[in-house]
């Protein structure tokens, strides 16, 4: 039989409602593998074992009367610690955070568990999910490597079979650069999909609570317990039409990454996708510099009176990064927000011959050493225009971390990117971490 | 500081770097210069882009629309 840890999201879904699965018994089994593997990987701030297993308890018995409340109930599920949770502390990875406060659960949290999920506890993150103070969370598959970030430990717990799934954010590349890098599937919504309702911002116009899971059918279970809109299912096209981005995408990343990549497309137009080089417009090249623009002010707007207050247990790092966005003047956020809607405009039109755009999800596997969380230029693009992407595993490089394909869906079409990626991992298989 | 005629990445860092400096002091004015230079060059280049007279910003959830469905 297989273990409670090695299971999707969605088999745990299906186990609890068919009782062939406890709920209570699929929390023993994944708290014993925490207790095994974060003195390692690090990749929980907060474990909350004694409410999960109550609530655990409580859901096996309304399972037991048919009393299912939604699509996850049983399903063990851990959070960012910068969603706020009743009952647990938001640290956010930045001792300026009090421990002790007590905050109403987060917009994402109260959908979980309307939906039945358990929350186990919050994953570690970079301080205030931006560009301070990495946690110690080590990628699974090498200790010796950072599990990506910011969202880092909502990948490296999922990763090494902690949990099924997570959820995290990105404000650039961080929630499908920690799925990358551990391994599994990812999902970074349209903006404004979920809700941003008790989430600590790094900037609110970019950021984007996010979806981490051991499998893509976990990205569409998770998908309809969030969404704040309706999102009814989609139709997979009867023919795929995949456009692939050979400008930036192939051209900045590492050899192995694109022969991995490219040989997952090929996989793909095997199994009968059609498959085109899309080009992207001149515009995309300010892309960097448009984010940039955009995410420093509201970051330092959002800390100002944070700075204020608590300067000295702020991380240098961080209070540096919040000194120095404070200074960008507000014609040129303003030209940024309207470069914005400019470069989406002309994004959205890749998509009139095609159903999805297809790319590298990072650079490179995960850097060795925890100080960089690697890199983010493949994912900002799309967090900036907040076009649905999803990231499943390809391959393994060299050095035995897994490799990652990206899928991008024109605004809105959600459904169809998770359709895409449920496609993408049918024809290239899961990966799993080895014991 | 001036948007159009673009300014060049070394103006916008000349004008950051003083800013810096009055704001929060020598001190951390010289331990965020790569933050500053960084800035400064992203500023170039978004004040180089011609956008069209009727492009307004987007706000809220509109950013994450259909561009036909965003009037």
């Amino acid at each position: 039989m297989t273990s409670p840890i090695d299971l999707t999201a969605t088999e745990v879904a299906a186990s609890v409602a068919s009782a062939a699965l406890d709920p209570v018994e699929i929390v023993t089994a994944l708290l014993a593998r925490i207790d095994a593997r974060e003195p390692d990987v690090r990749a929980l701030a907060y474990i909350d074992r004694d409410r999960a297993l109550e609530t655990a308890r409580t859901l096996a018995v309304e399972a037991k009367e048919g009393k299912l409340r939604g699509p996850l109930h049983g399903v063990p599920v851990g959070v960012k610690d910068v969603f706020h949770a009743d009952g647990m502390p938001t640290l956010a990875n930045s001792k300026t955070m009090d421990g002790g406060a007590a905050y109403p659960d987060s917009g994402v949290v109260t959908a979980l568990k309307r939906a039945g999920a358990i929350i186990m506890g919050k994953c570690e993150t970079v301080e205030f999910a931006g560009m301070g103070i990495p946690p110690e969370t080590r990628n699974p598959w090498n200790l010796g490597h950072t599990a990506g970030g910011s969202s880092s430990g909502s990948g490296a717990a999922v990763g090494a079979r902690m949990v099924p799934a997570t959820i995290g954010t990105q404000t650039g590349g961080s929630n499908l650069r920690p799925a990358a890098y551990n391994g599994i599937a990812g999902l970074k919504p349209s903006y404004g999909a979920f809700s941003r309702a008790g989430l600590l911002p790094v900037s609110w116009s970019l950021d984007h609570p996010g979806l981490i899971a051991r499998s893509a059918d976990d990205l569409d279970l998770l998908f309809t317990a969030l969404s704040k809109h309706a999102a009814p299912p989609v139709a997979a096209p009867a023919t795929w039409r995949i456009g692939v981005l050979n400008d930036f995408f192939f051209e900045t990343s590492e050899p192995e990454t694109v022969t991995s990549v490219k040989a997952a497309i090929d996989k793909l137009a095997n199994a009968g996708a059609a498959v085109s080089e899309v080009k992207l417009p001149e515009l995309f090249k300010a892309q960097a510099s448009i984010h940039h623009l955009i995410m420093s002010p509201e970051m330092a707007v959002y800390h100002a009176p944070r700075l204020d207050r608590h300067r000295d247990t702020m991380s240098e790092r961080h209070l540096l990064l919040v000194e120095a966005f404070s200074l960008l003047p507000a014609n040129y956020y303003m030209q940024a927000l309207r470069a914005r809607r400019m470069l989406r405009d002309a994004l959205a039109a890749l998509f009139d011959g095609v159903d999805i755009l297809a790319m590298p999800t990072a650079p490179a596997p995960a850097p060795e050493g925890l100080a960089s969380t690697g890199n983010a230029s493949l994912l900002s693009r799309w967090s900036l225009v907040g076009f649905p992407a999803a990231t499943v595993p390809c391959g393994l490089a060299a050095n035995g971390l897994p490799l990652a394909l990206q899928l991008v869906g024109a605004p809105g079409t959600d459904r169809l990117v998770i359709k895409a990626a449920i496609e993408a991992e049918r024809v290239l298989g899961r990966l799993t971490l080895p014991d | 500081m001036r948007l159009k005629p673009p300014i060049t990445a070394d103006q916008a860092y000349r004008q950051l770097a003083l800013n810096a400096t009055l704001s929060w002091g020598l001190a951390d004015a010289a331990a965020m210069d790569s933050l500053l230079l960084s800035m400064a060059e992203a500023m170039a280049v978004v004040g180089a882009l011609d956008i069209p007279d009727e492009i307004e910003p987007l706000f809220g959830e509109d950013i994450g629309r259909d561009p036909g469905a965003v009037a």
